[in-house]
């Protein structure tokens, strides 16, 4: 795998599922690259927390960007 | 020949007489001077989207350079007292710039496209409701 060896210890990727899987997908039918979708979604869910409803984290991931 | 610094009539850095432009241009309907119909106009729309607490409703502004599209713009958010925000339409590549855009305006604030003619097919089939003001033809 090309990423082997190049991440620091402890770090995983994993893979979003639920509802950041869809806000995702969501992101991607917008024109985004797969990379930087996760990444906004992955940043979206940490800033809710727990409420992690799929339009709350495709309107909170698309704020991130658009700033 | 290439061209110096000191050659280019424009240049990224802000010069002193920005400062100048950007004071000098009106601030409210009642000190733009000319297009008389339009302003008319714009000021029937106006008082009446501030007696519904409404937002107004998309306005296009076609026309050659320097006619005043951008300043219309500017004071149509001034008098409805809300945010301004602009962008182009060659920036908007893909409809989630837009939609990102959109995301981050609050209710009825005025987002300004300019060169709309040159937006993004795919952007272009982003529906957009909020307010919207064209600097040129949809």
């Amino acid at each position: 795998m090309m990423l082997r060896g190049h991440l620091e210890d402890g770090v995983t990727l994993a893979a979003p599922v639920g509802p950041e899987a869809d806000a995702v997908a969501a992101l991607v039918k917008l024109g985004y690259s797969q990379g930087i979708a996760a990444e906004a979604v992955a940043r979206a869910a940490r800033d809710l927390g727990d409420s992690n409803a799929i339009d709350a984290l495709i309107r909170e991931a698309l704020k991130g960007m658009g700033r | 020949m290439a061209k110096t610094q000191a050659d280019r009539l424009v240049t990224p850095e802000r010069a002193e007489e920005d400062t100048l432009e950007s004071s000098l241009r009106p601030k409210v309907l009642a000190e733009f001077v000319g297009q008389q119909q339009a302003r008319e106009n714009l000021s029937i729309f106006i008082r009446a989207a501030k007696s519904r607490q409404e937002a107004l409703d998309h306005v296009l502004f076609s026309g050659p350079p320097g006619l005043g599209k951008t300043t219309l713009a500017q004071i149509v958010a001034r008098e409805l007292g809300v945010n301004f925000r602009s962008t182009s339409g060659p920036v908007l590549a893909k409809a989630g710039d837009l939609a990102a855009i959109l995301t981050n305006l609050e209710p009825r604030d005025v987002l300004f496209i300019d060169e709309i003619h040159r937006l993004n097919r795919r952007s272009r089939k982003f529906s957009i409701r909020r307010w919207r003001i064209s600097n040129s033809i949809w």
